[in-house]
C-alpha cells in the first residue's frame, strides 16, 4: 500500500524492471501484477504464481516473499505450482512505444524522400516543380522558363540524375553551379571578378579582398520562388569591400564630379545654348517657342530621354546642308601634256557629240568642219585630283608630273573597261569596305562617258539633269551626291576615311599615300565635305579592340546616330519616374541648366571625346538629396548603381530559346 | 545559488555567446557576399545532434555523463538556441519555397511546439504533484490502484458480513466498482479542475442517507479509499502527461533529423 513507506523491500515487493520493453498485461489492465513479469521477448511469465523446486523426491514451492511466501497447498504431484492462473498479454512500455512510433517515422520520411525522388523536377511543369524531394524550392521565373525548361537541373548541377557515384564524388567535391550561368549571361568583363572589372588595369588601388575570385551563388540565391528576389544586395555589403564607407547618400556620398552626368561629350554635336538662345529664335515665328519636350520623347525616357529623329526635329533647317555637299570621285586632270594623244581613242571610246554630228553630216552627204581637239583642255579644264582618286592612284594629287602617267592608265582603263578599274582601285585603298559599299549605285556607263569625253579633251554632256542625290557628273567631274540624311554610301566614306590614314600607314603605304589618305580624311571633315556629317556627328577615338592580336589599338570612329551616353557603367539613373514627377517637359531645367559660357562646339574639333566643355551645368548632389534623402524616398546604394558591367545574355541563349520555340516545346512554369 | 541554477545561468551565458559568435561570423560572410548558411547550417546540424544526444544519454544512466538535472537544462537551452539559428540559417524565411524543405522546417516547428509544451509541463506538472503530497511512481500506479480496489472489496465485503445488509454491497457494485476499476477523470485532473473530489462529495453523501450506524463506519472507510485513489489517478495523469509528450516530440525529432540529413546531402551534391 502506497501508505507503507517499507513496502517496497526485498522480501515484500517483486523485482521491478523499468528497463524492460514489456510490461505486465494486468497492470496495464490496473490488475494486480504478478511478480514474474513479462519476459523479455513480450511473452507472460506468470501463468503460475512460482516454479517449485524438487528437493529429493519431495517438490517444495518457491513462491516469493512478496507473493505471500510458500503456499498451503505447496506444487501439485506433477511438480507444477498449484496456483495457476491465465496468461496474460504483455503490452509494449512507453519507450518501447515511443521507439515503434519514431522507426514508423523515419521509415515514412525516408518513404516520402524516395517516392518523391523517383520523379526528376523536368517530370513537373510549372508550381508542380516543387513537389521534387530534391528540389529545394521554386526557380524563379525567368530561370525557370530558360535553364529548367531547356535542359532541366543538370543546366546547372551536373550531378544531378547521374547515379549515386555521380552524387557521391558531388558530395565530396567542391561544385560551382554558378560557373554555367555564364552559358547564358555576359558581362563587360570576367563573370568571376568583382564588378566583372579588372581593377588592376584601372590604375585604382585595390583595397584587401578586391581581387578575390566571385562566383555568381554569391550574391544570387535561386529556389526562392516564382517571384523572389535572387539578388538581393545591401548597402553593407557594398561598404565591406569599398573603402568610402557610405552611410546615406545625403551624408557622406561622394560628391558629383564637375562635369556630372557625363564624362564625355554626346554623339550628336547639339549646341542647346546656341539653338535656344540663337537660332529657334531666328528662325520660329514670333510668339513661338520650343521646350525640352518638343525635341526628346519622354515617352522613351530611361538612362536618357532620347532625341525624336533627324528628320523630326532637325530636318527642318539642316536638310539642305546635307545634300548640298558632294564627294568629287574623278575629275578633269591638271596636265600640261596630253597623255592619251598616241592613243586610239575612237576605238574605245564613242564618238563626242560634236563629232558624232560632224560623221552623221559628212554621211548626208552635207559639207561640215571636222571638230578639233582643244589643245589646252587639261590645262584650262583641269585641276588637282580629288583626294580620292589620288589616294586610289597611289599620287599626290598636286603633282601633274607625278599623276601624268597613272592617271592617262586609268582612264584608258576606264574607257576600255568601264567602271570595274574604278572599282579595283577603289577597293586597293587601304583600309578600304569595298566598291559595293563606297560606289553603291556608280552607273558604269556614266563613268566610261565621261572619261571618254575628258580624254577626248571635251566636256561631259550628262543626258539629262539628275533629280535627288547619287552619283552624277557636271561635265568636268563625277560626284556623288547624299540623297539625304543617313545617306549609306556617304557614311561608308567617312567610316573609310577617318581611318584611311592609318590604314595606309598600316598597310606601308609611302608618304604620299598617306598624306592623300590623310587629305581625303581632312576634306572630308571639313565643312564642305560629303554631307556635312561631322557637323553633327562626332569623330571620336576609341579602341579597337577587334584587332584579334590582343593588343589595344586607336581609330576614329564617326559616332552615327544618337548614343545614350554611358560613361559610368555602374550607374543607373531613370528619367522616367522623375519626368513624371516633375512634369514633362516643365522643370527639365531643375536639374539641367543651361551654361551659356561653355565653348561646346569647340568640343567637336578634336578626337578626343572626354576633352569638352558641357553645354550644361553640372547636376548637382544637393538637387538629388531634396528628395533622396531619410525619410523621404529611397537612396539605397543599388537604387543609382548597377553591380555588373554591361549585363547582357548570350547569343546561345536566343538560339537555345528558340530552338525550344520551333520543337514546339512546353511552355515554362 | 543552487549549482543546478548555476549551471542554467552559465549555459544560457553559452547559448548567447555561441548564438552571438554565429551571427556575427554570418554577417560578416554576408557582408563579403560569402555564403552564411554553411556556417549557421552546420552549426544547426550540430546542436540538432546535440539535443538528439539527450535521449541516448537517458538510455545510458549508467555511465556518468553529468547529472540529468544539467542535461534537461542544456537540451532546453540549447532547443532555444537551434530556434535561433534556424531563422539565421533561413534568413527570416518562415516558410520555404520547396517541400522537402517545407517538411523539414514543419518537422523542426513540430518538435520545437512539443519540445516548448514538454518544457512548461515539467515546470508546472511537478509542482502540482508536490502539492498533491502523493509522491508515486507512474509504472507502480497500476498496481496501487488495484491494492486499493482489493482492499475496498475486503471492506464492503466485511460490512457485509457484519451489517447483515447488502447495502453497501450493491452500492459498490452499482457505482463504486466503475471508478475504483481504473483511473478517472483524467482531464480533470491535469487541467486542475476537481471533477473526481466532486464525484466522491456527491457519491458519498447521497449513499450516507441509506446506511445504518453499523455501515456508516465502512462507507467512511470507502471514503477514505476513495480519496487516495482519487490522489492516485491525479498522479497518474499528470505523470502520464509528462511521458505521452515524449511519443510526439521524440519521433518527430528523428524525422527532422533524417529530413536534416538528407538537406546535407543534397547541399553538398547539388551546391557546395
Amino acid at each position: 500500500m502506497i501508505t507503507d513507506s517499507d513496502r517496497f523491500s526485498y522480501q515484500k515487493s517483486s523485482y521491478e524492471r523499468p528497463n524492460f520493453p514489456f510490461v505486465c498485461g494486468r497492470a496495464c489492465a490496473f490488475g494486480k501484477p504478478c511478480a514474474q513479469g513479462p519476459t523479455f521477448a513480450g511473452a507472460c511469465g506468470g501463468t503460475s504464481q512460482c516454479a517449485p523446486f524438487r528437493n529429493g523426491d519431495r517438490w517444495e514451492c518457491r513462491r516469493p516473499p512478496s507473493s505471500g511466501g510458500p503456499c498451503a497447498d505447496g506444487p501439485l504431484p506433477d511438480g507444477s505450482c498449484c496456483m495457476q492462473q491465465p496468461p496474460c498479454k504483455p503490452r509494449p512500455s512507453i519507450r518501447r512505444l515511443r521507439g515503434r512510433i519514431s522507426a514508423v517515422v523515419a521509415v515514412f520520411i525516408l518513404a516520402l524522400i524516395a517516392a518523391f525522388l523517383h520523379f526528376e523536377p523536368d517530370a513537373f511543369e510549372g508550381d508542380r516543380t516543387i513537389f521534387s524531394s530534391v528540389m529545394p524550392g521554386q526557380l524563379s521565373g525567368a530561370h525557370s522558363n530558360f535553364a529548367l525548361a531547356d535542359k532541366g537541373c543538370v543546366a546547372c548541377h551536373e550531378a544531378h540524375g547521374k547515379g549515386i557515384l555521380a552524387w557521391a564524388e558531388a558530395f565530396v567535391t567542391a561544385n560551382s553551379p554558378g560557373e554555367n550561368c555564364v552559358d547564358c549571361h555576359a558581362f563587360g568583363g570576367g563573370s568571376a571578378s568583382p564588378h566583372n572589372m579588372t581593377f588592376q588595369t584601372a590604375g585604382v588601388t585595390l583595397p584587401a579582398g578586391a581581387d578575390v575570385r566571385t562566383d555568381c551563388v554569391m550574391c544570387h540565391t535561386e529556389h526562392k520562388g516564382q517571384d523572389a528576389d535572387i539578388a538581393p544586395m545591401k548597402d553593407a555589403q557594398c561598404n565591406s569591400c569599398h573603402e568610402t564607407k557610405i552611410t546615406a547618400f545625403g551624408r557622406d556620398h561622394p560628391a558629383f564630379g564637375e562635369r556630372f552626368p557625363h564624362d564625355r561629350r554626346p554623339s550628336i554635336a547639339f549646341d542647346h545654348v546656341a539653338h535656344f538662345g540663337k537660332h529657334f529664335p531666328e528662325k520660329l515665328a514670333a510668339g513661338e517657342t520650343r521646350t525640352c519636350v518638343d525635341c526628346h520623347d519622354v515617352g522613351k525616357a530611361a538612362l536618357t530621354v532620347p532625341p525624336g529623329s533627324f528628320e523630326a526635329n532637325c530636318a527642318s533647317c539642316h536638310l539642305t546642308g546635307i545634300t548640298d555637299r558632294t564627294l568629287r570621285i574623278a575629275s578633269v586632270p591638271f596636265l600640261e601634256e596630253d597623255p592619251f594623244a598616241d592613243t586610239d581613242l575612237a576605238s574605245i571610246c564613242p564618238p563626242t557629240a560634236d563629232l558624232k554630228a560632224y560623221l552623221l553630216a559628212k554621211a548626208r552627204g552635207e559639207d561640215a568642219e571636222a571638230p578639233e581637239a582643244d589643245e589646252y583642255f587639261f590645262e584650262d579644264n583641269g585641276d588637282n585630283l580629288p583626294p580620292a582618286l589620288a589616294l586610289a592612284l597611289g599620287v599626290a594629287a598636286d603633282d601633274p608630273d607625278g599623276y601624268i602617267d597613272a592617271i592617262g592608265a586609268f582612264y584608258k582603263a576606264i574607257a576600255e573597261d568601264g567602271s570595274d578599274a574604278l572599282a579595283e582601285r577603289i577597293e586597293g585603298m587601304p583600309g578600304a569596305p569595298g566598291a559595293a559599299a563606297l560606289l553603291a549605285g556608280l552607273d558604269g556607263e556614266l563613268v566610261r562617258q565621261a572619261v571618254c569625253a575628258w580624254m577626248q579633251k571635251v566636256e561631259y554632256e550628262a543626258p539629262g539633269d539628275v533629280a535627288g542625290g547619287g552619283w552624277s557628273s557636271d561635265g568636268m567631274s563625277i560626284n556623288y551626291r547624299p540623297v539625304g540624311h543617313a545617306d549609306p554610301v556617304a557614311r561608308a566614306w567617312f567610316d573609310f576615311a577617318v581611318n584611311a590614314e592609318a590604314a595606309a600607314k598600316d598597310a606601308g603605304g609611302d608618304d604620299t599615300v598617306v598624306a592623300q589618305a590623310a587629305a581625303l580624311r581632312d576634306v572630308l571633315l571639313s565643312e564642305y565635305g560629303l554631307g556635312n556629317c561631322t557637323k553633327c556627328h562626332a569623330v571620336t577615338q576609341v579602341t579597337d579592340a577587334s584587332t584579334g592580336d590582343g593588343q589595344d589599338k586607336q581609330k576614329l570612329m564617326v559616332e552615327w546616330g544618337y548614343q545614350a551616353v554611358k560613361d559610368r557603367p555602374y550607374v543607373h539613373y531613370d528619367h522616367g519616374p522623375h519626368v513624371n514627377l516633375l512634369g514633362p517637359g516643365t522643370l527639365c531645367s531643375t536639374c539641367h541648366k543651361e551654361n551659356a559660357q561653355a565653348n561646346f562646339s569647340a568640343s567637336f574639333k578634336q578626337f578626343d571625346a572626354t576633352k569638352f566643355e558641357p553645354g550644361f551645368l553640372p547636376v548637382k548632389q544637393e538637387t538629388c538629396t531634396e528628395c533622396h534623402t531619410p525619410g523621404k524616398v529611397r537612396q539605397d546604394c543599388l537604387l543609382c548603381h548597377e553591380y555588373h558591367l554591361e549585363p547582357h545574355f548570350n547569343r546561345s541563349m536566343g538560339f537555345q530559346s528558340a530552338g525550344r520555340v520551333e520543337a514546339g516545346g512546353k511552355e515554362g512554369g | 545559488m543552487r549549482a543546478v541554477h548555476r549551471a542554467l545561468v552559465l549555459f544560457w551565458l553559452l547559448a548567447a555567446a555561441g548564438f552571438a559568435i554565429v551571427a556575427w561570423d554570418a554577417w560578416r560572410t554576408w557582408l563579403t557576399n560569402g555564403e552564411p548558411a554553411v556556417v549557421t547550417g552546420y552549426t544547426l546540424a550540430g546542436l540538432m545532434v546535440f539535443l538528439g544526444l539527450f535521449n541516448t544519454r537517458k538510455k545510458l544512466s549508467m555511465i556518468p555523463l553529468g547529472r540529468g538535472a544539467y542535461w534537461t537544462a542544456a537540451h532546453g537551452i540549447a532547443g532555444a538556441l537551434a530556434l535561433s539559428v534556424f531563422f539565421l540559417h533561413t534568413r527570416g524565411t518562415v516558410i520555404p519555397d520547396g517541400s522537402y524543405e517545407r517538411l523539414l522546417a514543419g518537422l523542426f516547428y513540430l518538435v520545437t511546439i512539443t519540445g516548448v509544451l514538454g518544457y512548461w509541463l515539467q515546470r508546472m506538472l511537478p509542482r502540482r504533484l508536490t502539492e498533491n503530497g502523493l509522491e508515486v511512481i507512474w509504472e507502480r500506479i497500476p498496481g496501487e490502484i488495484a491494492e486499493i480496489r482489493e482492499k475496498a472489496e475486503a471492506i464492503v465485503e466485511e460490512a457485509a458480513d457484519k451489517s447483515a445488509s447488502d447495502t453497501l454491497a450493491r452500492y459498490y457494485m452499482e457505482t463504486l466498482a466503475w471508478f475504483f476499476r481504473r483511473p478517472r477523470f483524467p482531464l480533470s485532473h491535469f487541467f486542475g479542475a476537481r471533477a473526481g473530489d466532486a464525484w466522491i462529495r456527491r457519491e458519498f453523501t447521497a449513499m450516507r442517507r441509506y446506511v445504518d450506524e453499523t455501515e456508516s463506519g465502512y462507507l467512511q472507510q470507502l471514503e477514505q479509499l476513495a480519496l487516495l485513489k482519487n490522489r492516485l489517478d491525479f498522479a497518474w495523469s499528470v505523470n502520464g502527461f509528462l511521458k505521452i509528450w515524449l511519443l510526439f516530440h521524440v519521433p518527430l525529432a528523428v524525422g527532422t533529423l533524417l529530413v536534416m540529413i538528407w538537406h546535407i546531402i543534397l547541399v553538398h551534391v547539388y551546391l557546395l
